[in-house]
């Protein structure tokens, strides 16, 4: 399937998708809402269960490779599930007289009652429900048609979803009813973990091998070129660029956070208004980056020269009798002034897990050695430091990683130009030239720059586990 | 009394002559604060005042101040849609992931499975893998499955990309979890699912609420995915996006960039401001044990 879908891609991108999100809402909703409708049904119908959950998904991959759209996709699966349903009400309309029969009523409902209401309600209330939601809500928001049918899939999602996958789980526990303890015991885990799997797969798993295999074809991605799109990385000016740049990054950027979070976490530790002041460095979190860089616009602004700065660092160096900056534009500086705005973010961080790093240190022994006669420099280097070098690691680590990952700062501030390019945003100008090829070779790069890090993490990870 | 009277003198000593270190933290507080400030200030003055005055001469008499920035841009930039856009991406964003987290971090804490740690381990691998390996795939995928551009393409690629870290972080938190409550359980004859719904995720709140509060803000905040995904199709620009075409477009405006970007700013800060102690449990659950 990946083949033909790299082969037939367009080289457009500007094409709008043509079709309105309620119907594939609906759509998706319908075929996944019936379930949960009908999962009581499948206490004593684990075959049909079986059956059914495997048509749709057998239905649902075949509308995939065929590539058919969503609406017309659409009808063969209802029809192959209103045969499916009927066959089933027929052998089991049976049972409707024994259960009006009996006086206990913890006998779960017979199938066909339970998979009318099941189907009446995916059928016919769901996409009811869809469009009388969206009506309502376009009045509401003064006749806006589709930011109500929107706000209305939102609604039926945010209730679908959970439904669903409880729905899911809860048809898999009284699917596997009849099995063997021991195979129940065997089964389980693969089916709770199932929906994640099949999500690490879908987005991560698969478009990562994806990416690596196309960054070696051509930008249709019909041949294959070998590592052409490596060497015009690795040859281009625009692209060491970034290279260079995102050194600067790593280095610069995780010294002044890891640092920076270090100091402002141990001189917070001494004071009573602790708490008020970590507050104040760890809103930035909260920001955006393209919010905080139009708030740090303000205080990088130039001004030519005769007129008055309204910058506020240009404003304080023309006070103190210094020569106004650019900080934006001036070579070699833009770059450190675009990583002191994402530092500013990122401290609040490095603080916060540094501080609880802080606080788990047993007090008793900084005060012992200070009435030994240790000098606070002496505490904070013999004591503190290497009690928190596992914590610094972690924060180091993460600083790194989103070192290599910057993005949104370079993108808002300067769009890369004024040689302040990244690998990311790289990445990004290849994909919206729509050169898949050389975008794929550039996210490979920054994969690669990534997996020391993440070996690390592993390395870590199983320490910690061996501890447990 | 006497003791009292003479630890508050004595404290009252120690703050006057810790003087160095206060000044030293205040001066960081401002330095802190100050962008912002500047920022907010300026986004209540006229065009004429921001282009010509620095923010800080906004206190000197006569004090002018306008709505007009924030008017302009909720009306005719198109703000209000996209803060609603916003919104629309967010919130499933938010609960798909950890409504689909939950039961495989359970499955990962307390079931016992082969390749359970290999597994794991490849779990803990995704959590650092940088989201543009996957952007040239899933674009066609998107694009052939006809949802390019849409709300569900961006819903479904932050649940995948959410994934390694709700999971890491519920199973972490489940796993913590006194391990007697689960076998007293089993004992009395609860199901696995009574064990889960009843037990391990009314108990497992708190990560849920500072997951749940990570995912919001990573969403809100987020540029790259919805710049990728919802590309060319203008009308479900989020605000982060739109704000940054607004940068870039705008150019010398910036009397509306600034109302603009405090739009954008408010929800996430009043989030993160009254829920900030499980904001930061989150962290330190996700980051040290990692």
């Amino acid at each position: 399937m990946t083949e033909d879908t790299i082969e037939t891609m367009s080289p457009d991108t500007g094409e709008q998708p043509g079709q309105p999100e309620g119907s594939v809402g609906t759509a998706y909703l319908a075929m996944i809402g019936f379930p949960v409708g009908a999962h009581r049904w499948y206490l004593r119908h684990a075959t049909a269960g079986i059956i059914y959950v495997v048509t749709f998904a057998l239905l649902a991959l075949a509308r995939f490779v065929f590539r058919e759209r969503v609406e017309t996709g659409f009808a063969p699966i209802w029809t192959v599930a209103v045969i499916l349903v009927a066959v089933q009400l027929l052998l089991d309309a049976q049972a409707i007289p024994r259960w009006v029969r009996q006086r206990d009523r913890s006998v779960p409902l017979p199938a066909p009652l339970l998979l009318l209401l099941g189907a009446l309600a995916t059928i016919i209330l769901l996409p009811l429900l869809l469009d009388g939601l969206g009506a309502v809500l376009s009045t509401l928001f003064g006749g806006n048609t589709r930011v109500g049918r929107q706000v209305g899939t939102v609604i039926i999602t945010l209730v679908g979803v959970p439904a669903v996958l409880v729905g899911y789980i809860v048809l898999m526990e009284h699917t596997t009813w009849h099995f063997t303890e021991v195979w129940q015991r065997r089964v389980r885990p693969w089916l709770w973990l199932a929906p994640a799997l099949l999500f690490l797969y879908t987005f991560l798993v698969y478009p990562t091998y994806g990416t690596i295999r196309r960054s070696l074809y051509d930008q249709a991605g019909t041949s294959f070129i070998g590592l052409d799109n490596y060497e015009w990385f690795f040859n281009s000016p625009e692209t060491l660029t970034a290279l260079r740049n995102n050194v600067l990054w790593l280095v610069v950027f995780t010294a002044l956070t890891v640092i920076g979070g270090l100091i402002v976490a141990t001189l917070f530790d001494r004071v009573r208004y602790e708490s008020f002041a970590k507050t104040i460095v760890f809103v930035p979190m909260a920001i955006s980056f393209v919010a905080a860089s139009v708030v740090w616009r303000f205080m990088y602004v130039w001004n030519f020269p005769p007129s008055p700065q309204t910058g506020t660092i240009n404003a304080i160096i023309v006070a103190l009798g210094g020569e106004p900056i650019d900080f934006v534009r001036a070579p070699g500086l833009n770059n450190f002034a675009l990583i002191v705005v994402a530092a500013w973010v990122w401290v609040g961080f490095c603080m916060v897990i540094l501080s609880a790093g802080i606080k788990s240190i047993d007090r008793e022994l900084m005060e012992a050695a200070r009435v030994d006669g240790a000098t606070e420099w002496q505490v904070f280097r013999r004591i503190m430091l290497p009690l928190l070098a596992p914590t610094l690691a972690v924060v180091t680590t993460t600083m790194l990683i989103f070192a290599l990952k910057t993005f949104d700062i370079v993108y808002a501030m300067t769009s890369g130009n004024f040689d302040t390019n990244v690998i990311a945003l790289e990445m990004w100008n290849q994909f919206s030239f729509n050169q898949y090829g050389r975008a794929s070779a550039v996210a490979v790069v920054l994969l690669a720059a990534i997996i020391p890090v993440m070996a690390y993490n592993i390395r870590q990870f199983r320490r910690q586990e061996e501890i447990r | 009394m006497t003791t009292a009277t003479d630890m508050a003198g004595s404290s009252r000593r120690t703050i006057l002559s810790r003087w160095p270190l206060h000044l030293v933290i205040a001066i960081i507080l401002i330095l802190w604060i100050v962008p912002t400030i500047g920022t907010l200030v300026n986004s209540f003055r006229s065009e004429t005042a921001i282009r010509f005055e620095g923010w800080w001469t906004a206190f000197n008499p006569p004090l002018e101040f306008t709505l007009e920035n924030y008017r302009h841009v909720l009306t005719r930039q198109g703000m209000g849609d996209s803060f609603i856009n916003s919104l629309i991406l967010t919130i499933p964003a938010t609960i798909i992931p950890i409504a689909v987290a939950s039961f495989a971090a359970y499955a990962f804490a307390w079931m016992k499975f082969p390749f359970r740690n290999t597994l794991f381990v490849i779990v803990v691998g995704l959590l650092v893998v940088p989201l543009q390996m996957t952007f040239v795939p899933l674009q066609i995928l998107f694009r052939d499955s006809g949802l390019a551009g849409s709300f569900l393409a961006v819903w479904l690629a932050h649940t995948g990309f959410g994934l390694p870290f709700a999971l890491f972080l519920l199973r972490n938190y489940m796993g913590s979890l006194p391990g007697a409550v689960f076998e007293s359980a089993a004992i009395d004859g609860a199901s696995e699912m009574t064990a889960f719904f009843r037990l391990a995720l009314p108990m497992s709140v708190p990560a849920i609420a500072s997951l749940a509060i990570f995912q919001f803000l990573w969403v809100w905040n987020d540029l790259l995915v919805a710049l990728i995904f919802l590309g060319p199709n203008i009308p479900n620009h989020p605000m982060t996006v739109k704000l940054a075409s607004l940068v870039n477009s705008l150019g010398g405006e910036w009397h509306f960039l600034t109302a603009a970007a405090f739009i954008q700013m408010a929800l996430p800060v009043l989030v993160f401001l009254f829920l900030q102690r499980y904001f930061a449990s989150g962290l330190l659950a996700g980051a040290v044990k990692g």
